[in-house]
C-alpha cells in the first residue's frame, strides 16, 4: 500500500481554506478509495510541522488547535531515499519513521501554492500532486503570470503594477499609469489568492485606500481595468502533457458586489449541496453560454495551462465580454480550493476517482523526470 | 470592504444610500459587525449605516499590544476620517461598543448628534465574594502553573477555571486578554456624566451580563437621556427583540 502524505495549513492567509480543503476533497476521498495509506501533516501559522492522525479531524481545528500545536511533537524530515518523516513517539525517547511514497500538497498562497513546497519535494525526489515548482511560482504572481501569458498573445483586460515602495516615493508616474485605465479597476495585492485583499474601485477618490489594502499584503500590486459586460468563468484543468478541461463553470455572483473571501469559501460552501451549486458557492456548470464562446474559453483555458507550464491540475479563471465576445485571461490557481470536485464530478469524474487520478499524474511527472539525464560523466576534476 | 487604519486591516460594511445621514454601529465583545444584520438593514433605507469589525474581531486584525477603550474609539475616529465622514447623524454601541461611544463621546474624540446604547457595558460593580475567590485560586494557579512539568497542563487548567468563573470571555479573547482586563477595569460613570448629546439608553429586561439595572445608572448619569426596557430580551436587545427594538431606534435617530 502506497503512502500519501497530505500537507495542508500553512503560513499564509488561506491557512484555514487550506485545512477544510485539504480534510474534505483530498484525505477523506483519498482514505475511501482503500487504496493509500494517509498521512495528514499539519503547518501551523508559525510555520511548524505537525504529523498525527487526530488531524484528519475538523474538530480539532474549531477547538483546541493551539493545545495540540502545544503538547504535540514536531515533525522532522529526512531525505534519505525521498522523503521520510520522522517524529518523537512521546515514549522512552522512541522515534517514529514513515516513508512517503507520494505528497500531496493542498496549500493556498504563500509558501505552499507558491512553488516553495514543490521546491523542498523536488530536493527530496518524492512525486508530487500538482503544479511544479515553476508554474506555481508563476502563477501565484498575477504580475508575472499576465507577462508569461501576454507574451504568447494571450489577451488580457488593461493592466499596469507596481511596488508599493515605489508608489510611496514617487506616486505621480504611477497614478497617471492607472489614470489611464478606464473605471471601474480592481486593485490586487499581485501574488495573494482567494480574492483577500483586492478592492474594487469606482471612482479616484477611493484608490488610494484600495492601495494601502493591497499593500498590506504585498509589495507588489496590480490594478487592472474591470472588464465589461462581464460574464465570468473558470475552468478547472487536470494533466500533464496532455491536460483535459473540466466543464466551463459560472460562479453566481452579487452583480454590483465583489466576490469577498467570506461568500467564496464560508458562506457558499453551506449551501452547495443541489446539482446546480459547487462546494465554492453557487455556481452554474456547465456555464450558460453560445456554444462557440463555451468552446473559445475551454480552449483559451488549454493555452494558459500550457504557456504557464502547468501539470496536474489546475484551474483557469476569464473574463467574457458578452457584447464583444472576447474572451480573457484573468488568472490561474495552482491549487483550486476543494479541487472542484464538485465540477469534475458533472463531468463523470468522482471524488475518489479525481485523487487517484491526480496521484497517477504526480508519478508519471516524476517518472518522466527521471528518464532524464541531470548527471553525465566527466573527469574535469581530475584535469584540474 | 477593506481599508488600513492605524496599519490593521479593517472589515467593515457600507449600506444605504452614500447621500443620507450617516449612522455608526459598534459591535459588543467577542462579536463582530454581522450582529447587527438586522438592525442595520432596518435603517438603510433612512440612514447610510457603517459598521466595522473593531480590532481583534471579525475580519479586522488584532491590536499589536494592549489596548485601552481610548485606542479604541481613536480607532473608530480614524476610520470615520478614512472615510470622510465629516458628520455623525447617531453612533450605536451594543455593550463593549457602548464603552467606546461612552469614553470617545465624552472626551470628543468622537462626535455624533445623537448616541444609543444597547445592553452597555460602562459600569463596574464591586468585586462578589464569589469572584475575589476565583481571583485568589488564579493567582496562587499561575504560579503553579509555571512549575516544570506542570506548565504542560497549563492551558486546559486554566480553561477549566475561568469556565467555572463564568468568565469565557477572557479565554474567547486569546491575545487579546491583557486588552480585555484594561477594558473591564476602566469606570466609564464619570465619562457618561459628561456626555452631553442626547442618548437613547435601550435595555433587554433578562440581560444577565450587563443588568437593566446599569441601563438606569447610566440614565441617571447622562443628562440629556431616555430610557427604555424590553421586556422578555436578553443582553442581545437587538437581536433578541428586533421587531420591538429597530423602531424605537430608528424613531430616535430620525
Amino acid at each position: 500500500m502506497k503512502t500519501v502524505a497530505v500537507i495542508f495549513g500553512g503560513r499564509s492567509a488561506e491557512h484555514d481554506v487550506s485545512i477544510i480543503s485539504a480534510l474534505t476533497s483530498v484525505i477523506k476521498p483519498l482514505e475511501l478509495t482503500g487504496q493509500y495509506r494517509v498521512e495528514a501533516i499539519y503547518i501551523a501559522k508559525d510555520g511548524s510541522w505537525y504529523w498525527d492522525d487526530r488531524l484528519k479531524d475538523i474538530a480539532l481545528y474549531q477547538s483546541g488547535i493551539e493545545d495540540f500545536c502545544q503538547k504535540a511533537p514536531k515533525v522532522h524530515l529526512l531525505f534519505e531515499d525521498g522523503l521520510t518523516l520522522v517524529k518523537s513517539s512521546q515514549f522512552a525517547g522512541r522515534k517514529m519513521y514513515r516513508h512517503i511514497d507520494v505528497a500531496f500538497p493542498v496549500m493556498h498562497g504563500t509558501y505552499g501554492e507558491d512553488g516553495s513546497l514543490m521546491g523542498l519535494l523536488e530536493m527530496a525526489g518524492v512525486p508530487y500532486v500538482g503544479c511544479g515548482v515553476s508554474a506555481a511560482a508563476v502563477a501565484m504572481d498575477k504580475v508575472l503570470c499576465k507577462q508569461v501569458t501576454g507574451a504568447q498573445n494571450i489577451p488580457t483586460a488593461p493592466w499596469v503594477w507596481f511596488l508599493a515602495s515605489e508608489l510611496e516615493r514617487n506616486s505621480k508616474p504611477i497614478l497617471a499609469e492607472i489614470a489611464a485605465l478606464k473605471y471601474p479597476l480592481f486593485v490586487k495585492p499581485a501574488r495573494l489568492g482567494s480574492s483577500i485583499g483586492i478592492t474594487r474601485v469606482t471612482d479616484s477618490a477611493q484608490l488610494m485606500n484600495a492601495l494601502e489594502v493591497a499593500a498590506h499584503f504585498d509589495d507588489k500590486i496590480i490594478v487592472e481595468q474591470a472588464v465589461a459586460n462581464l460574464f465570468e468563468v473558470t475552468v478547472p484543468i487536470m494533466g500533464n502533457d496532455q491536460p483535459v478541461a473540466a466543464l466551463v463553470e459560472q460562479p453566481l455572483t452579487k452583480p454590483d458586489d465583489f466576490f469577498d473571501f467570506d461568500a467564496k469559501y464560508l458562506q457558499g460552501g453551506k449551501k452547495g449541496s443541489s446539482a446546480k451549486t459547487g462546494s465554492q458557492g453557487y455556481s452554474n456548470i456547465p456555464a450558460d453560454l453560445p456554444k462557440a464562446l463555451y468552446e473559445q474559453a475551454q480552449s483559451l483555458a488549454l493555452q494558459v495551462y500550457r504557456a504557464v507550464g502547468c501539470s496536474g491540475t489546475a484551474r483557469v479563471d476569464l473574463l467574457i465580454d458578452t457584447q464583444t465576445e472576447v474572451v480573457y485571461f484573468n488568472e490561474v490557481n495552482p491549487m483550486p480550493g476543494s479541487l472542484y470536485a464538485h465540477n469534475w464530478r458533472q463531468k463523470g469524474i468522482s471524488g475518489h476517482q479525481l485523487v487517484t487520478e491526480l496521484i497517477r499524474l504526480a508519478f508519471e511527472r516524476h517518472a518522466a523526470r527521471q528518464r532524464l539525464e541531470t548527471t553525465f560523466q566527466t573527469n574535469f576534476l581530475k584535469q584540474f | 470592504m477593506n481599508l488600513v487604519i492605524q496599519g490593521l486591516l479593517t472589515q467593515y460594511l457600507d449600506e444605504g444610500d452614500r447621500r443620507s445621514p450617516v449612522v455608526l454601529i459598534l459591535h459588543g465583545w467577542g462579536t463582530d459587525a454581522k450582529n447587527f444584520d438586522s438592525l442595520a438593514a432596518y435603517l438603510a433605507g433612512d440612514f447610510r449605516v457603517l459598521r466595522l469589525d473593531l480590532p481583534g474581531f471579525g475580519g479586522t486584525e488584532a491590536p499589536a499590544g494592549a489596548w485601552r477603550v481610548r485606542d479604541y474609539a481613536e480607532f473608530v475616529a480614524r476610520f470615520l476620517e478614512k472615510l470622510n465622514i465629516i458628520e455623525l447623524r447617531g453612533v450605536i454601541g451594543h455593550s463593549f461598543g457602548g464603552r467606546i461611544v461612552i469614553k470617545g463621546l465624552a472626551e470628543g474624540i468622537l462626535s455624533a448628534r445623537q448616541a444609543v446604547l444597547i445592553d452597555s457595558a460602562g459600569i463596574t460593580h464591586p468585586k462578589t465574594m464569589r469572584v475575589q475567590v476565583y481571583g485568589l485560586v488564579a493567582r496562587i494557579g499561575k504560579r503553579l502553573l509555571a512549575l516544570p512539568g506542570i506548565s504542560k497542563f497549563a492551558p486546559g487548567l486554566r480553561r477549566r477555571l475561568y469556565r467555572s468563573a463564568g468568565s469565557t470571555d477572557y479565554l474567547e479573547s486569546g491575545n487579546l486578554r491583557r486588552t480585555f482586563l484594561n477594558v473591564i477595569n476602566e469606570n466609564l460613570a464619570p465619562a457618561a456624566a459628561r456626555i452631553t448629546v442626547p442618548t437613547f439608553i435601550v435595555w433587554g429586561a433578562d440581560d444577565l451580563d450587563t443588568p437593566p439595572s446599569d441601563g438606569r445608572i447610566l440614565a441617571n448619569l447622562i443628562p440629556n437621556s431616555s430610557y427604555s426596557l424590553i421586556a422578555g430580551a436578553g443582553h442581545f436587545a437587538h437581536n433578541d427583540a428586533p421587531d420591538r427594538v429597530n423602531p424605537l431606534v430608528k424613531e430616535f435617530l430620525r
